[in-house]
């Protein structure tokens, strides 16, 4: 599925225990997105990079998913150094491009990689049920988690039946254009596209029903924390030291 | 002993489409029996109807001679009964082939290697054992129905509703299917359109058609 195609490999990252790396990746988001020191940020950043190496995850993919991440930040990039005032920079005609400015949308930029790496490296490189077991274990109430799960396999159902009826679509010879048919064609596409995944999903709760579904996942998988866990906290827990001291 | 017993049944989707009138079915504690049907006849809808996921208008359902009437009883013969989906993809719903047959073990409380004792087992009958750690979803489709029909008899149901079973399989796991289904001592409805799969399992016929059940 689209939301797990980091989840399968065989680095030391996608061994580790899932509980292990919610706890190690929650504080070190938290850290990223709150701190404004330029140090700090670059320092993220680089265990997010570090971690993605070691986790295998260089290929294609990691590029497609961060450029996506940074389609969003060149509107920042257009805007901000133009709009915040400061200490000026460069002059480009009438405007003028301030330090302040430049250093803002930086420093976004920075800590929206960091953390896109850190949650492809660290909850990404875990299924979603293995995560949702995980949370189960943490403590998080089981309402929440069965919401979690179900969103993502729902995710999937509607993923699924769009694809589907855009093969349909095209296999009809359907072209979009600017057009009213083009809009009519989309608005049916839309509202099948809802019912069909309403319809999808109460078949799957019905077969959920049928094998005794009360609202919990057990798994057959069980977490043991092993020594390849210890260190790998111990060492996550030197880096938010590190960023924290810097 | 009557296993199933449906009496003056009726359903009807809304939109004032009926789907049975006055229905009636009694199938006997380990009888096979086969549904036949023209398509929209409602073949699924009546195992909807009996497994409680849909509420009949009127009409009494009974199993093993104690009327089913709140969604408490319907939750306990549940327990007793393996549903096979018309749709595998409606069925499969964990992250690994071998999860998924678990499911329904684990979630009646079986210690967790009990259940994998049984996972293999089924795996190992069914020829899927290479299949324990891959994802459900991106299998072919006899592989999923296989993976289906494992995860609903892993827990050894004494009634077996089977939608379908063989639609879209090649003649290798309708086969396996076979081979699986002879041994099977429990009480089984099978609604197909394939009449040699039925001809070889069940013990009698019946034809849905005009939203009645009629015995062939």
């Amino acid at each position: 599925m689209q939301l797990e195609v980091f989840s399968e490999g065989r680095s030391m990252v996608h061994a580790l225990d899932p509980r292990v790396k919610i706890l190690a990746f929650l504080p070190l988001i938290v850290l990223t997105a709150l701190s404004d020191d330029m140090r700090q940020v670059f320092a993220s950043l680089a265990g997010g990079i570090i971690l993605a190496g070691i986790a295998g995850l260089y290929n294609r993919l990691l590029v497609q998913r961060l450029a996506i991440v940074n389609v969003f930040m060149i509107f920042l990039w257009l805007t901000l150094p133009f709009s915040i005032a400061g200490e000026p920079l460069w002059n480009i005609g009438s405007l003028v491009i301030s330090k302040e400015g430049v250093s803002l949308p930086l420093l976004i930029t920075l800590k929206a990689n960091a953390i896109a790496l850190y949650t492809i490296s660290l909850p990404g490189t875990s299924t979603i049920m293995s995560l949702s077991h995980a949370m189960l274990h943490l403590r998080v109430p089981g309402k929440l988690v069965t919401m979690f799960y179900f969103f993502y396999r729902y995710v999937g159902v509607i993923t699924d039946e769009y694809l589907k009826m855009l093969r349909m679509l095209h296999a009809r010879g359907f072209h979009a254009k600017t057009s009213i048919r083009t809009i009519k064609v989309y608005a049916f596409f839309i509202g099948m596209l809802f019912i069909k995944s309403h319809e999808r999903s109460e078949r799957v709760y019905n077969s959920l029903l049928m094998r005794g579904f009360s609202g919990k996942f057990p798994l057959l998988a069980h977490f043991n924390v092993c020594h390849q866990d210890l260190f790998f906290a111990c060492c996550m827990g030197c880096l938010f030291m590190i960023i924290i001291l810097l | 002993m009557n296993c199933i017993a449906a009496n003056n049944l009726n359903f009807s989707y809304p939109g004032n489409i009926e789907v049975f009138r006055d229905l009636n079915l009694s199938i006997g504690n380990g009888d096979k029996a086969g549904i036949t049907g023209s398509n929209g006849t409602g073949k699924s809808t009546l195992f909807l109807l009996l497994m409680g996921l849909l509420r009949p208008e009127s009409g009494k359902i009974s199993f093993w001679e104690k009327p089913a009437n709140t969604p408490e009883d319907f939750r306990k013969v549940r327990t007793k009964t393996g549903f096979l989906f018309q749709d595998p993809d409606d069925q499969l719903f964990l992250p690994t082939v071998e999860e998924d047959i678990a499911f329904a073990l684990l979630n009646r409380g079986l210690p967790r290697e009990c259940a994998r004792e049984k996972v293999d087992v089924l795996c190992e009958t069914f020829r899927i054992g290479h299949l324990k750690k891959r994802v459900p979803f991106h299998l072919s489709w006899g592989q999923k129905r296989l993976v289906c029909l494992a995860g609903v008899l892993v827990t050894e149901p004494e009634l077996l509703l089977l939608d379908e079973p063989t639609s879209g399989v090649d003649a290798h796991v309708v086969r396996t299917m076979h081979e699986y289904l002879d041994t099977f001592t429990g009480t089984m409805l099978i609604s197909s359109h394939d009449k040699a799969f039925l001809d070889r399992i069940c013990t009698s016929r019946y034809l849905l058609t005009n939203s009645r059940l009629e015995k062939c």
